[in-house]
């Protein structure tokens, strides 16, 4: 193949996916928080069938490369903390969509 | 798996389990049985103020009716008292649905984004109210050069406004926006059939100060009233039994 079909050829899909995002938890983090205004983590720790450790670390990662933004408030006595996708969460997450998407259009076509 | 290892499966795996995941997602924040019955019971008491003390005659004569009051038409005999009423239902209508959102929201942990569906509502009464002033200007400035469209659509619409419909479109343009936000097929489903049923009564039952079609009693504007009414109270039924039943 000549330098020039190499140039022209589209990138591999998984050249799309993104380390941060592409992590089975993550990723349904940022689903989750991409269908609300905001989620509690009480609801992501369920649904997602996580410990408070472990979504705390997963959290923490999704927060530092800013995807979701996390947000500490009371109800009642009780302390609970809710997690909000930022714009380039949600960009992230249609990327990684992207990419999959076309891994199975790869993969049929 | 390690906490950081990276997605298993097939790409095809993975986008059922996330799809699956946002399926659960949305039907977790899908609260619409509320504010569709809430409108629903706000209409059905709204219902008496549409009963006329005797059969109208085929030419009604428009009254004189306050500004913010102007919901409630102006060929009914309480015409102004069904306009306040209107007024006065349609904001509690829309601050009642959003204390609810927000209720269910901290109840439930997923908080839906729901101000635009307040907001649309709240704009929406305001823009039907001024649109009332707006048609009878525009009737009363189109007939000479304007399009006959024009006049026809400013005619239906005071027809519309005549019979102190507008509050039911108020609600219909409310429930289209949270049908959006919601991202519910079931709610989309109920404002397409409200909105189908209030363009039907309007053509069945069409009567103002201009032009007579249809049907004419007593009930005549009582009925128009009361079939989207029904919409109404029968999707907030069924979605309230839907969501009882187990995923």
């Amino acid at each position: 193949m000549s330098d020039a079909d190499e140039a022209e050829r589209p990138p591999f899909p998984t050249n799309a996916l993104d380390d941060v995002v592409h992590q089975r938890h993550r990723l349904g983090i940022l689903t989750i928080a991409a269908e609300a205004e905001r989620v509690e983590v009480g609801y992501l720790r369920d649904a997602l069938e996580l410990t408070a450790g472990n979504l705390s670390r997963h959290l923490a990662v999704l927060e530092e490369a800013g995807l979701v933004r996390t947000e500490k408030g009371y109800h009642g006595r009780r302390a609970r903390t809710w997690v909000a996708i930022t714009p380039q969460g949600v960009a992230a997450l249609d990327a990684e969509l992207a990419a999959l998407q076309e891994l199975v259009r790869r993969r049929l076509g | 798996m390690s906490p950081d290892s990276a997605v298993p499966g097939s790409p095809a795996d993975v986008l059922a389990e996330l799809d699956a995941l946002r399926r659960r997602t949305r039907a977790a924040r899908h609260a619409h049985w509320l504010p569709l019955l809430l409108f629903g019971l706000l209409g059905a008491v709204a219902l008496p103020f549409y009963v006329m003390a005797e059969t109208p005659a085929e030419m009604v004569a428009p009254q004189q009716v306050p500004i913010l009051a102007r919901l409630g038409g102006d060929v009914l005999d309480d015409a102004v008292a069904l306009g306040w009423y209107w007024l006065a239902a349609l904001i509690a209508g829309y601050l009642v649905s959003l204390a609810w959102y927000r209720w269910r929201g901290q109840q439930v942990g997923l908080q839906s984004p729901v101000r635009g569906y307040v907001l649309a509502g709240l704009a929406g009464t305001v823009a039907a109210l001024t649109l009332t002033l707006v048609l009878d200007v525009l009737y009363s400035n189109v007939s000479g050069p304007v399009h006959d469209l024009a006049v026809w659509f400013t005619s239906e619409l005071m027809a519309v406004n005549s019979r102190g419909m507008f509050p039911h479109l108020v609600i219909g343009v409310g429930l289209a926006v949270l049908a959006r936000l919601e991202r519910s097929r079931a709610l989309t489903v109920t404002v397409v059939l409200y909105v189908a049923v209030l363009v039907l009564v309007s053509v069945a039952f069409r009567v103002d100060a201009y032009a007579v079609v249809g049907l004419l009693g007593r009930f005549t504007f009582l009925v128009a009233a009361l079939l989207p009414v029904v919409v109404l109270l029968a999707g907030g039924c069924a979605a309230a039994l839907l969501r009882r039943r187990p995923a």
